[in-house]
């Protein structure tokens, strides 16, 4: 318990650096995680077999909309946090490390976009 | 005197000089499928984009997805996904500062292996049952 408080404290103080900050906003991340991939994941083998009404029904149900959206959310903010640190770990070249780190950047707000089109495009549908 | 080998000198993580290892594999195979599950991620946000383009672009890569390579390709990424949650759980244990102590080190990567396996069968049940 003393753990958690000690994250929850880490995630909203502005006294601590960068490498820390990293590092709780991980740990957030992947706590929040464990709930939502089973919630997320269960409904979703069997979705993934219906026919295209039958998504269309189930996904325009804003809460379901909305808890699939944060979990991509949070599952592709999980992935580049994992992913910096997988770089930061082995590419040593110093400019393939920036670009690198750029490029998982970029990839991360467009698969974000993605996600959140094609949510909305499903939920607003008439 | 300075070292001009400096900048050559292998850096940590020494992937290429230990032996692998029971505990060091586990610990490669979280980073491994952590990378991993962006594929199946992207080929989900693929198959959102579809549905929210109309029954037209959903077929076509539903048919895609009914190919006996992509479901190889879904269920591999549900393991992958259900070990790295497992270990995740597993790390965040160490980050609290529980089972820290040697003897834990292998009755929680077979729990880990155990329920990662057991996970995917479940999914894969629940998929096929609907």
């Amino acid at each position: 318990m003393a753990f958690v408080t000690k994250l929850v404290k880490g995630f909203f103080s502005k006294d601590i650096n960068e490498g820390t900050a990293h590092w709780v906003s991980q740990r957030v991340t992947s706590a929040i995680l464990i709930p939502l991939t089973a919630i997320f994941i269960f409904p979703f083998v069997v979705h993934i077999n219906l026919e295209h009404s039958e998504i269309m029904f189930l996904y325009t149900n804003p809460f379901r909309a909305m808890l699939t959206l944060l979990f991509f959310c949070l599952t592709l903010l999980h992935f580049k946090q994992g992913a910096q640190v997988v770089i930061e770990d082995y590419v040593h070249d110093y400019r393939a490390n920036k670009v690198l780190l750029r490029l998982n950047e970029i990839a991360f707000w467009i698969i974000n976009g993605c996600i959140v089109l094609a949510m909305a495009r499903i939920m607003f549908a008439t | 005197m300075t070292d001009t080998n400096q900048a050559k000198r292998p850096l940590s993580p020494h992937l290429t000089i230990y032996r692998p290892q029971f505990t060091s594999v586990l610990s490669i195979l979280h980073r491994i499928t952590g990378i991993a599950l962006l594929l199946a991620v992207i080929l989900i946000v693929i198959w959102f984009g579809a549905v929210a383009l109309g029954p037209y672009y959903f077929n076509r890569i539903d048919t895609v997805f009914d190919h006996i390579l992509v479901r190889l390709i879904l269920v591999s990424a549900t393991w992958a996904m259900w070990y790295h949650t497992c270990t995740g759980v597993r790390h965040l244990i160490w980050d609290a500062g529980y089972l820290l102590e040697t003897k834990w080190i292998n009755p929680t990567a077979y729990v880990v292996l155990f329920s990662s396996f057991s996970l995917t069968a479940l999914t894969v049940c629940i998929s096929w049952i609907g």
